[in-house]
């Protein structure tokens, strides 16, 4: 068999990974919805991405008058 | 409303508006002697398709708009003060070629070099033994080559549990709480050191984003169907890229790789769940990267991407065998995600890329199916017997009353195939440093008119092939997650006409058949069934390295790789050569068991990571005794697992032969 005489020059490195900090990672649910609550879902967003925002009502009692 | 509210509204009408006129138009030529349930059927499939080429369309118009107007595609700053963050450069592997990796993972570790917060993980999959032990002298090796503080970790996992994306999850379950950020590479990815810290102080500005996607450009291969793919890549990336980027905005996608994602909202919100039932559609889940991205963006996180950062890279598929067959695994993950679109919660963009991936395969079949809808429709008498035909061709034929709007539905698909690569051509034409890297105006437009001609061939051969995975995926015949051939190779003749032979017959029947039957309309069938006809030298002629050189010197298919350098790309090619050079080592398993410090090096690395406790089984000691007597032979893959993953096996087979 070949062998590489020059395998390792140095010490070795003992550390192949950091000390764990082991944290859970959750499996997420994937819960269906039908298609009809779906587009109302998506409708929603669309529009609530895209309608301007009425602007906040006015309060009489603090409204400063000019 | 908002600009990009603005964007998607006009954008959906225009797909919407263009769809429904198209299918308008061919709903008035049918209806003439009635609509029959072929016509029917043609004109619902009609529909799904027209509307699935509008959709490129339309992203291209776009893209091409946003590129020419100079507008902001990625409305994110960068911090800008050096980042303290800490972040970790992940490359998962699954028995890659090790040499490969380790001088991909060297490049950009000497390319970050200095920037400082970045540790490497080369996270290691591979279930091949020799593999697993090559790795690991390649890791001792380049870790010694390098200062004593250098943070590159290797890490073997010894149950493959959840692919890819259970891989990246036990390293954010182990030691992602480490780091703020990780960036996920492929085996055959690369990143700049300058594009890696750029992604970094996005990051550090903007808490509210959770990836971020830096689209890879394809480089480094040099046949000639990896230099059209490169090509194409580069020339048209940009437009389609800003397209996309410019509608999604922070509601975007991941790609799976070259990208960075704030571990913390990953930890939360990136699980992915079993699916119920048994695999294709059941089971893990296997293109993991859409869902992951909905997630994020359903836990109210931003996806974004970044498409005017260049620095990221990947490699093409050698060959069209290799792109086909990735191609198989990609069809079966995406049409998973039909049991994940319609999940609780997701965000409206979210649901629209798992749509697009599933009728990105989706819509062979259903091409395949119109073309044998409308195949019977001519076997239907029909009402209207006066022919007429294109000019003086009586190969295209037309029914007289139907010519004008046949002609414009035909015109119109035309426009929407090919108008994205012409738009993408006036966007890199218009940009003269782009340009002259890709060789100049003269040699993109011989090179884009030559990509089109085989892109139109190749079309007909994915659509065959793509069928066929889908039909085999349907009726429950899952594919694994095998390793990838990423190195250059010309294609043995035997082989491609063992995969190809079925396109040719199917495109030599098909053209007898409308020929003896049909012969006035074959005209329209040519550009298809040539592909199909000449898919064995096509796809053997493409997978040639030394045509690949050859139009090199021809200026054709010239991308920015070629013309320029790119640093990060030509370390990692030297790097790979220098390798290449170094003394083979025929089998590193037996090295385990021949050369002590191999076997200190492997000892170490199995207690660091210990593989799941078990009992020593008769099997083992067997393994063992012959281990001892060097009569390893016989060994299949899983003894070699069996005994290399047993540290008080390893020991006692090496003293066996010692002392023998």
């Amino acid at each position: 068999m070949d062998r590489e005489l020059d395998l390792f020059q140095g010490e070795f490195t003992p550390a192949s990974v950091p000390p764990r900090r082991p944290a859970a990672m959750p499996a997420q649910p994937i819960v269906p919805w039908t298609l009809a609550r779906v587009t109302v879902a998506s409708l929603d967003w669309l529009m609530a991405e895209t309608v301007p925002s009425l602007p906040a009502p006015i309060s009489t009692t603090t409204k400063r008058r000019v | 409303m908002s600009d990009i509210a603005a964007r998607r509204w006009l954008f959906l009408i225009l797909v919407l508006m263009s769809t429904a006129a198209a299918v308008d138009k061919l709903y008035q030529v049918l209806r003439i002697d009635g609509v029959d349930l072929f016509e029917f059927l043609f004109l619902a499939l009609f529909g799904i398709l027209f509307g699935w080429i509008t959709i490129s369309f339309w992203m291209a118009v776009f893209g091409a708009f946003a590129r020419l107007t100079s507008a902001t595609l990625l409305p994110l700053k960068e911090a800008p003060t050096p980042s303290t963050s800490r972040t970790a450069i992940l490359m998962p592997i699954y028995n890659e070629d090790v040499a490969r990796v380790f001088s991909g993972v060297q490049a950009i570790f000497d390319s970050v070099a200095g920037a400082g917060g970045f540790d490497f993980f080369i996270l290691s999959d591979s279930t091949e033994p020799q593999n697993w032990i090559a790795e690991e002298v390649a890791w001792q090796k380049l870790r010694a080559s390098l200062e004593p503080d250098a943070r590159l970790f290797y890490r073997h996992r010894h149950r493959n549990i959840g692919r890819k994306s259970g891989n990246i999850q036990d390293f954010c379950e182990n030691w992602g709480s480490h780091y703020d950020y990780m960036v996920v590479l492929d085996a055959d990815s690369l990143m700049s050191g300058e594009t890696l810290t750029s992604l970094v102080r996005l990051m550090d500005a903007n808490p509210s984003a959770a990836l971020i996607q830096a689209p890879a450009s394809l480089v480094g291969r040099s046949t000639l169907f990896a230099r059209i793919q490169q090509f194409a890549s580069t020339a048209y990336g940009a437009t389609y890229t800003a397209g996309l980027a410019w509608l999604q905005g922070g509601q975007g996608n991941y790609w799976g790789h070259n990208a960075i994602i704030r571990v913390r909202a990953f930890q939360q919100h990136g699980g992915l769940p079993k699916l119920p039932g048994k695999p294709p559609f059941g089971g893990e889940i296997m293109s993991h990267d859409f869902v992951e991205a909905s997630f994020l963006l359903r836990a109210g996180w931003e996806v974004w991407m970044a498409p005017d950062l260049t620095g990221s890279y990947e490699e093409p598929p050698p060959t069209v065998y290799d792109h086909l067959k990735r191609d198989r695994r990609w069809a079966q993950g995406n049409l998973q995600h039909a049991r994940v679109i319609l999940a609780q919660g997701l965000k409206f963009p979210s649901r629209l890329h798992l749509a697009m991936g599933i009728m990105s395969y989706l819509s062979s079949p259903l091409w395949l199916l119109l073309l044998v809808v409308s195949a019977l429709e001519m076997f239907v008498p029909a009402g209207i017997v006066p022919f007429s035909h294109v000019g003086q061709h009586t190969d295209l034929a037309l029914s007289v009353s139907q010519e004008t709007p046949l002609l414009q539905l035909v015109t119109a698909t035309l426009v929407l195939l090919y108008g994205p690569k012409l738009l993408a051509l006036m966007v890199l034409l218009a940009d003269p440093a782009a340009a002259k890297a890709h060789g100049g105006a003269a040699n993109i437009l011989r090179s884009v008119v030559l990509e089109s001609v085989f892109a139109t061939l190749f079309a007909p051969v994915v659509m065959l092939t793509h069928s066929w995975f889908i039909f085999n995926i349907v009726i429950g015949r899952a594919t694994g997650w095998g390793t990838q051939t990423r190195d250059d190779r010309a294609l043995p003749l035997w082989l491609v006409i063992r995969e190809y032979w079925p396109h040719t017959v199917i495109g030599l029947l098909c053209g007898y058949g409308l020929y003896r039957f049909a012969p006035q309309s074959l005209g329209w069938f040519v550009p298809l069934l040539l592909g199909l006809v000449l898919s064995i030298p096509m796809v053997w002629i493409t997978s040639s390295l030394k045509l690949g050189a050859a139009l090199v010197r021809d200026n054709l298919f010239l991308s920015p790789s070629e013309t320029g350098v790119i640093p990060v790309l030509k370390r990692a090619h030297q790097l790979l050569e220098r390798r290449g050079a170094e003394a083979k080592i025929l089998d590193y398993r037996e090295l385990v068991l021949d050369d002590p410090v191999v076997r200190t090096l492997h000892l170490r690395l199995l207690e660091e990571v210990p593989p799941p406790e078990a009992e020593p089984s008769p099997q083992l000691l067997l393994l063992v005794e012959a281990a001892k007597r060097r009569d390893t032979r016989a060994f299949t893959r899983q003894d070699w697992v069996t005994l290399l993953s047993n540290p008080e096996g390893v020991g006692e087979a090496a003293r066996g032969a010692i002392g023998g």
